[in-house]
């Protein structure tokens, strides 16, 4: 993939989506671990008002949802421009054109997770129970960080459900995509962390390959966080880096939870590989 | 509903003409004979400036050092040679949020093109001088502000805090108005009923303090830079930490650099660095430890500024 532009990194929350950025800023910095405790170098999240700031140098502190979405969206017209690439931009929204132009966009890196894993990671995040969590995964107009009643620091995404966020993604974007699944990633994390190399055109060289799954490995994130913390880290959460084992929700989700889950998204998870008992193809 | 009529008002020090009514300045009680310094109008604008700026409809900065600022259906600006904003409505509620823009980025951009620093801070005065709270956004400039305030600290500037750095250090008011949340407002025990709300859809209003106001410049007695941590602390930072500190906190610096006056900008603020205490706050972000924060400056401004008895 040589074409200019953004690289996207989309995905459902909770699904593995920081997982990449740290895999890609540790492999573009031939191996070494991302300092926790500073922003993502090169992966800005496209939704931080931070982030649309510090590229238009315009306040957002006094807009409202829509202005902020208008200005979001300047940002990212305008980082493609002047941004030599290569150039990552992370997001959690559904796929809409109008807010991913084709025109500033190189390629897509969807990441996908089991929803039934994704579920108390997500109830963590949210500071909510696990049932609030499921039912507003399966919300077909979930939306987030809407301001009004409070400040919110990201600009306001429309995620969608579960399933309406994943197929926006597996049937919407234009140019190269590369999916990746999480329970493959951690299978075979060399073979992700070759993947993502070659689909945003950097060398993957066996020794830094295996120095960038080193770096990333979930017991040394988890390390990093208890030492330096995580930038990204909710106020609320005790630690960003929870569990990060596939299949857990085995033991996390009451039957019937699953079951809820499975009822709403079994078509998507069928068509993804994950099977109603959580055999995986 | 026809609009009320601007007139001229005392802004940073400054003699505003405007064309729409400024509710949040004061009106200008100076000299009549003082020609105006800067000019506020309404006019149409372009959507597009001529110059080295990059394309970007939400900004554009032209070769003389005019910048045209962009929000989206709402308002357009015209910042030019430090003397004149223009102002396009476009619509949404323009009719009175306008102002948030004009005198927000507006007045930054106006105060660097006239080689004033617009230092990312809430000012206060107290006992003759000037503190300037700077923080990033959502640090809690506002909401210490308004701790102070109760306590006897007389508000001049929100959010932005104009600043003369050639020879004196000098705080230039622009209006006594703190923006808050309600959750802020609610915590420092103020009734929102009566406070203006900036805009519909916004839980965020406009607070003001009932003391009077004084337009006059005040000497800056120093900076203090808001950070987090468990327990408060207030630490003077040497001349050489001050200055990217302070660096940090000046307003609209891309735009700054894009106009041509990164190293103006940058000399100043080591200047501002060599004469002023800038001081690193760092306290926890929550209001039940408000009280001990707004104690620290309290120290400070009394060991600092008011010559004991």
């Amino acid at each position: 993939m040589t074409a200019p532009g953004i690289v996207w990194i989309v995905s459902y929350p909770k699904s593995g989506n920081t997982w990449v950025r740290l895999l890609l800023s540790s492999l573009a910095a031939g191996g070494a671990l991302p300092d926790l405790s500073r922003p993502l170098p090169h992966c800005p999240h496209s939704a931080a008002r931070v982030w649309i700031e510090s590229v238009l140098d315009i306040p957002t502190s006094d807009l409202l949802n829509d202005e902020v979405t208008a200005l979001r969206k300047e940002a990212i017209r305008r980082v493609a421009l002047v941004n030599k690439p290569p150039f990552w931009l992370k997001a959690h929204d559904s796929y809409d054109s109008d807010l991913f132009p084709a025109e500033v966009t190189a390629g897509t890196i969807h990441v996908l997770r089991d929803p039934r894993d994704v579920a108390p990671s997500w109830a963590d995040h949210m500071a909510v129970s696990l049932d609030e969590a499921i039912r507003r995964m399966n919300l077909p107009d979930f939306t987030m960080a809407v301001t009004g009643a409070d400040f919110r620091p990201q600009a306001r995404q429309r995620l969608g459900s579960w399933s309406g966020n994943v197929t926006s993604w597996l049937d919407g974007p234009p140019g190269p995509v590369l999916t990746l699944r999480y329970e493959d990633m951690q299978a075979d994390p060399a073979d992700a962390v070759r993947r993502i190399g070659a689909f945003v055109d950097l060398p993957t060289p066996p020794d830094i390959v295996a120095a960038t799954v080193a770096a990333c490995d979930f017991a040394r994130l988890k390390a990093a966080e208890r030492k330096s913390g995580f930038l990204e880290r909710m106020g609320h959460q005790r630690r960003f880096f929870r569990q990060g084992r596939a299949g857990a929700w085995r033991d996390d989700l009451s039957e019937e939870q699953a079951d809820r889950l499975w009822r709403a998204h079994g078509a998507v998870m069928t068509r993804l590989g994950y099977g109603r008992d959580g055999s995986s193809p | 509903m026809t609009e009320q009529k601007g007139g001229d008002y005392r802004l940073c020090d400054w003699r505003v003409r405007s064309t729409l009514p400024l509710p949040e300045v004061t009106p200008w009680t100076g000299e009549t004979a003082r020609p105006p310094d800067i000019v506020i109008a309404e006019a149409e604008l372009p959507d597009c400036l001529d110059g080295p700026g990059l394309p970007s409809r939400a900004l554009m900065v032209g070769r003389d050092g005019t910048v045209l600022l962009h929000i989206p259906g709402l308002v357009r600006l015209l910042v030019r040679a430090g003397r004149e904003i223009l102002v396009h409505r476009l619509g949404g509620d323009a009719e009175r949020s306008w102002r948030l823009f004009a005198l927000g980025p507006g007045l930054d951009i106006l105060c660097h093109q006239r080689a004033i620093l617009p230092l990312h801070a809430a000012g206060l005065r107290r006992a003759g001088k000037a503190v300037a709270i700077a923080g990033r956004r959502g640090s809690g400039k506002s909401t210490l502000a308004l701790t102070l305030a109760q306590r006897g600290y007389d508000p001049v500037s929100d959010d932005s805090t104009a600043v003369t750095a050639d020879g004196k250090a000098m705080v230039l008011p622009a209006y006594p108005r703190l923006k808050l949340w309600r959750p802020a407002l609610v915590a420092a025990g103020v009734d929102i009923e009566g406070l203006d709300r900036l805009r519909d859809g916004l839980e965020k209003y406009g607070w003001r303090p009932a003391a009077g106001f004084d337009p006059a410049p005040a000497p800056l007695g120093a900076v203090v830079i808001l950070d987090e941590a468990p327990e408060p602390s207030l630490i003077r930072l040497s001349p050489e930490a001050a200055r990217p500190a302070l660096h940090a906190q000046i307003c609209r610096q891309r735009i700054a650099t894009l106009m041509g006056c990164r190293d103006r900008v940058a000399a100043r603020v080591a200047a501002l660095a060599d004469t002023v205490p800038v001081y690193r706050l760092r306290r926890p972000k929550r209001f039940d430890r408000m009280a001990e924060t707004a104690a620290l400056i309290e120290d400070m401004t009394k060991t600092e500024w008011e010559v004991a008895p």
